[in-house]
């Protein structure tokens, strides 16, 4: 063998010592390798999350109307109204007492009078009626 | 890698298949590092190289044609980012000097250092080193990696004949480098 082959030889074992530093498909796909590894286990706790929340919320909703309806009914006895069952038309609530032509003024006494001023305007109008 | 890269994995990265590209990636990686590595003797600017290498790879894979095998076709990738690399950092440097880059001489080493260099393996290094590109490139496929003259001269696209001389012609240098410096 030839100098110059002995030389080529060795060169080319060192040649061959040499390796890429790093991982050259997951440098190029990057987003596919985050993907086939991080997606599916950050979908399933988002799920979870979701599911968990779900729950809980429809848990105290419960929870606050069942302490609505006993706050407003404490007694959960039903009740009937007497006019349903008798069949009377119940009393509208608008109604007018007086007619209207039967309104008059009734003058209040002036509490700024004495006892005697009273009685004497009392005795007045008793002589004039 | 031929024979471990299958022609299920490489039709099926043709069709799109990213699981299939990743794993020709794989497979490729090593031997694109060592030729851009051994072409820029750089190992930042090999890995540059072979992330670049792997984008037009990935992205031209569609239209390889069977007629040459994927790791002749990739090497061709290789040897044309490397060459875009090296006329890059060629063109940067001669704006920094400000000289043209034919005056400039292509190793200038002490009698010390030369004397270091006593060790075979760095011997034959530094004299490949010195080789001009299109040597150096001829050199590591075909006697490095194991290319035939054919794949060699599909890779550095060009001639069969071509390739014969220019590995003739790095011989023949490597071999009067080692009689001087030994």
């Amino acid at each position: 063998m030839s100098e110059l082959r002995k030389h080529l030889e060795s060169a080319k074992r060192e040649y061959h010592s040499q390796h890429y530093p790093g991982d050259l498909a997951a440098e190029i796909f990057p987003r596919k390798h985050i993907a086939r590894w991080l997606i599916p286990p950050a979908a399933a706790a988002a799920i979870a999350i979701v599911a968990w929340m779900e729950i809980t919320t429809q848990k105290n909703q419960r929870q606050v109307a069942t302490a609505i309806h006993m706050t407003a009914n404490p007694a959960t006895v039903p009740t009937t109204e007497p006019s349903s069952l008798l069949g009377v038309v119940p009393m509208p609530a608008n109604i007018d007492f007086a007619p209207p032509s039967l309104d008059f003024d009734i003058s209040t006494p002036s509490f700024s009078l004495s006892v005697d001023e009273m009685k004497e305007k009392t005795s007045t109008t008793q002589e004039s009626t | 890698l031929d024979k471990r890269v299958d022609q299920i994995t490489v039709e099926a990265a043709r069709r799109g298949d990213r699981e299939a590209a990743a794993k020709l990636l794989a497979e490729l990686a090593d031997p694109w590092f060592r030729l851009c590595l051994g072409l820029l003797r750089d190992r930042d600017d090999a890995r540059d190289a072979v992330q670049e290498t792997a984008l037009r790879f990935v992205r031209d894979l569609h239209k390889f044609q069977s007629n040459s095998s994927i790791m002749t076709w990739s090497m061709g990738i290789a040897i044309n980012v490397t060459r875009e690399m090296r006329r890059k950092n060629r063109a940067t440097e001669s704006m920094e000097n400000n000289e043209p880059i034919a005056a400039m001489p292509r190793i200038a080493r002490s009698p010390n250092e030369s004397a270091v260099l006593n060790e075979s393996r760095d011997l034959l290094r530094a004299s490949i080193s010195d080789l001009p590109e299109r040597q150096r490139e001829a050199l590591l496929l075909r006697f490095f990696e194991e290319l035939s003259v054919e794949e060699t001269a599909a890779a550095m696209s060009c001639a069969s004949g071509t390739v014969k001389a220019t590995i003739h012609q790095a011989l023949r240098a490597l071999k009067m480098k080692l009689k001087d410096l030994s």
